[in-house]
């Protein structure tokens, strides 16, 4: 077919003044319309391809970024812990070579002169050298961790700066990347399909050219569509920008993950509220300053939740601030936040349970933490005893004592659970939740729970066997001697002097059994503190070898008592277990 | 042979151009995708040097540690020694027990020497101690001297490749744009003919001139 008789057909003297339509439905346009598109077409369609390579780029430097962070992360724990355990060295070779010269000093002032005193003076004057000595190397010989005049180290915070803050700042930088790899992938993703429509399209506007009559206007039209919609989430992809957070940002939150840290372990393993309190306070002012300048920063949204968490925490658990209302209030809307915002780990649920849970809003408390045990199960055991509370503050007690139940054997088979940690700081809890918001049950609930931590640790078994054996109420007293150190009579004692090294108690043991582990645990209440804390140093485990009956008398007292190591002021506590069941439980005073 | 018509012609040598046009760019395209795999193993080459840093950091860390305390306890236990010896030496009235005292701190200062690390010991004020800065300097050396431990050259190539792949890709929006003024010289009237066609040879010749500066001198460079 020729040009001139399809092309360019001979224009009609009477031909009346044409549309558009009119104008398209010539062969001869339509065809150089759909032609002059296609090749328009491609050369868009370069630019779409030009945007692609671009974003693919970005997000394959990005996630290889978030890579080398990832490594860099690693690298600087490894070498950071190293260097850490070098500084620890140092402190206790400080402390050795502190402890020898008090001696060097207490011997030679008992020799009283001669040969011997020399002597110690000699070793005291080596021992200052070698002390100078130590005093000259390392960080943590030098402020802020060394105070000279007490000669105290403060090799905590030596590990927020020179471990925890660094390692949380690369993790930051790390988390950053990836997002920023996602973001531009994604976007690469956007271009690649439509790329694949623009091909699409241009198979439609081709199809166009050899087909006839009105279906080739719906193909054309078709393609034309395509194009347009890929044109339009083209231009709006291009359109978005990735908006990361700055360093100050990243340091900052850094910085306060460390408080809240803190903040959390000092409430946690010390029950020191106030000072908890007060480094979550500081660390909260430290988010606040990040959050005006970047409200949408995931991390610091949550770590304002944890911070408000322990805030409340603090304020529930001490029965003040309408136990802890505004501060859980705070902190739930933050976690609520977190996780609309797309944060659904099972950590974050976990928190906004417990924090549900404080909030006497227990059916809600549940759902999180079924939530929280579907993401992450190896967590059962700690979750599973928050629900099991929940559950039995909701007035479901059968299903709280299985929850329970499903915990602690859960325990058995996975390291996690039997944390013994995790298991201290559920009964420190829970004994103290119990004087605040008592509930049918829970008591049982806890004794159950110390049966359990001493099974685990002990028997590495859920539950204790039947066990005949009985013991007596430890009765404390203070013996009184006589001169060659007898004891001649035990008068009860309640409370004991300050600067005690030891509570000796009288207790009997009936129907005992070669072999049976006897664990005796202790806990302090210190002035003003409203938690049970255990003291580890303070605890024994052993096994029985005497004769089925006897009356004893054993003493509550530190591991080195002969080093003039005391007891500290304030409410104790003794539990003793045969075959990890608690038999006896008794308590003493220091003032 | 009759003649062509000049128009038949026309559209022959456009037709042409659009396929040559087309050529290139999908070979120019090949190149950039060479060059976007060069940075890949670029990014590879990082990752690599990170782990071998990695490595080697924590190594330096392990030991250093063990030298540093190795160094601490000796001196120590010898200057302990060194004290109880030259009080000895100064009076010779001692009693047998300091005798024993200076074997044992001899002993443990021994006992400790064998664990030292000779290369990297310093004094300070008159005392051995260990020097872990010259240990990590010479140690992360030695590791360099064998593999690149610093995925910063790595991570350098790979943008620079990723640049180049980017320049050239780009260059397809004037490959295409030629396609699209031969088109339109194809399917207009002869009198815009000779416009639309040198519009599509300029760019056609911009984008073939800026691949080869690209690819054989810029990159040679």
């Amino acid at each position: 077919m020729s040009e001139t008789n399809v092309s360019k057909p001979p224009a009609s003297p009477t031909a009346p003044k044409r549309g558009w339509k009119t104008w398209i439905h010539d062969e001869h346009h339509f065809r150089t319309t759909v032609t002059l598109l296609l090749a328009g077409l491609t050369f868009v369609t370069s630019f779409i391809v030009i945007l692609n390579v671009r974003a693919s780029g970005r997000g394959a430097a990005a996630t290889r970024d978030g890579r080398l962070l990832g490594i860099r992360y690693l690298t600087h724990l490894g070498r950071s812990y190293w260097d850490a355990a070098v500084e620890k060295d140092l402190i206790n070779s400080y402390q050795e070579v502190s402890g020898l010269m008090m001696q060097a000093q207490v011997y030679e002032n008992m020799a009283g002169g001669g040969t011997n005193a020399v002597f110690y003076k000699m070793m005291r004057e080596s021992l200052a050298k070698s002390q100078a000595l130590i005093l000259g190397q390392g960080n943590v010989t030098q402020a802020p961790y060394f105070t000279p005049g007490y000669g105290l180290f403060n090799f905590f915070q030596y590990v927020l700066d020179h471990v925890s803050i660094p390692a949380t700042e690369i993790f930051e930088h790390q988390e950053q990347k990836w997002a920023e790899g996602a973001f531009w992938t994604s976007k690469s993703d956007a271009y690649s399909a439509g790329l694949a429509i623009m091909a699409v399209a241009v198979f439609l506007l081709t199809l166009s050219l050899v087909l006839i009559a009105h279906i080739r206007f719906v193909m054309a039209g078709a393609g034309a569509a395509l194009v347009t919609a890929v044109l339009a989430v083209s231009a709006y992809t291009t359109m978005q920008q990735w908006h990361g957070h700055t360093n100050d940002s990243i340091r900052g939150v850094a910085r306060a993950s460390a408080g809240a840290l803190t903040a959390q372990m000092v409430i946690n393993f010390s029950g020191d509220t106030k000072l908890a309190a007060s480094y979550a306070r500081d660390a909260g002012a430290e988010i606040d300053k990040i959050l005006a300048v970047d409200a949408a920063y995931p991390a610091a949204v949550l770590l304002r939740a944890r911070i408000h968490s322990v805030l409340g925490e603090a304020q529930f658990f001490t029965g003040t601030g309408d136990l802890g209302k505004g501060e859980l209030e705070k902190a739930a809307a933050d976690l609520d936040r977190a996780i609309q915002a797309g944060k659904t780990e099972g950590y974050t649920h976990w928190s906004k349970g417990f924090v549900d849970f404080l909030r006497g809003r227990y059916a809600e408390s549940v759902a999180d933490m079924d939530q929280a045990l579907v993401l992450i199960p190896e967590q059962k055991f700690a979750i599973g005893l928050v629900r099991a509370a929940s559950l039995l503050h909701a007035g479901r007690a059968v299903e709280a004592r299985k929850e329970t139940e499903e915990a602690i054997d859960f325990a058995v088979r996975k390291p996690l659970g039997a944390d013994s940690m995790s298991i201290r700081t559920i009964i420190k809890n829970l004994e103290r939740f119990n004087e605040v918001r008592p509930v049918e049950g829970l008591p049982a609930m806890i004794a159950r729970l110390k049966d359990a931590a001493v099974c685990l640790a002990v028997l590495n078994k859920p539950r204790p066997a039947e066990v005949k054996s009985t013991i007596t109420t430890p009765q404390f007293v203070a013996p009184v001697r006589d001169g060659a150190g007898n004891i001649v009579s035990t008068p009860a004692a309640e409370a004991y002097k300050r600067g005690t090294g030891r509570a000796p108690f009288l207790f009997e043991l009936k129907g005992m059994e070669k072999g049976q582990s006897i664990v005796r645990r202790v806990y302090l209440r210190a002035p003003g503190q409203v938690f049970w804390i255990e003291q580890l140093w303070l605890g024994r485990a052993e096994h029985w070898e005497g004769p089925a009956e006897a009356r004893l008398m054993g003493s509550v007292e530190s591991l080195i008592p002969e080093a003039g190591e005391v007891l500290a002021s304030g409410d104790y506590r003794l539990e003793i277990f045969v075959d990890g069941s608690l038999k006896a439980t008794g308590n003493f005073k220091v003032l | 042979m009759p003649e062509p018509e000049p128009k038949n012609a026309l559209k022959t040598v456009l037709s042409i151009l659009i396929a040559l046009a087309a050529t290139t760019g999908a070979l120019i395209s090949w190149h950039a995708s060479r060059v976007g795999s060069a940075a890949s193993g670029a990014d590879g080459r990082a990752i690599g040097a990170a782990l071998d840093e990695a490595a080697t950091e924590m190594t330096i860390g392990s030991d250093v540690f063990s030298f540093q305390t190795a160094a601490r306890q000796f001196q120590l236990h010898r200057d302990n020694a060194k004290a109880i010896r030259e009080e000895a030496f100064r009076n010779p009235a001692v009693p047998e027990r300091w005798l024993d005292e200076w074997q044992g701190e001899s002993m443990r200062a021994k006992a400790r020497a064998s664990q030292l690390n000779l290369d990297f010991l310093k004094t300070v004020n008159g005392r051995v101690t260990f020097d872990p800065e010259k240990y990590h300097a010479m140690v992360r050396a030695q590791a360099e001297s064998e593999k690149t431990l610093d995925p910063a050259p790595f991570t350098a190539r790979a943008e620079a490749k990723r640049k180049e792949a980017l320049f050239l890709i780009s260059l397809n929006a004037l490959f295409t744009a030629a396609i699209f003024f031969f088109t339109v010289g194809l399917k207009t009237e002869l009198r815009l003919k000779s416009l639309w066609t040198t519009l599509g040879i300029l760019f056609y010749l911009a984008g073939t001139g800026a691949a080869a500066w690209r690819i054989f001198f810029a990159a040679a460079s």
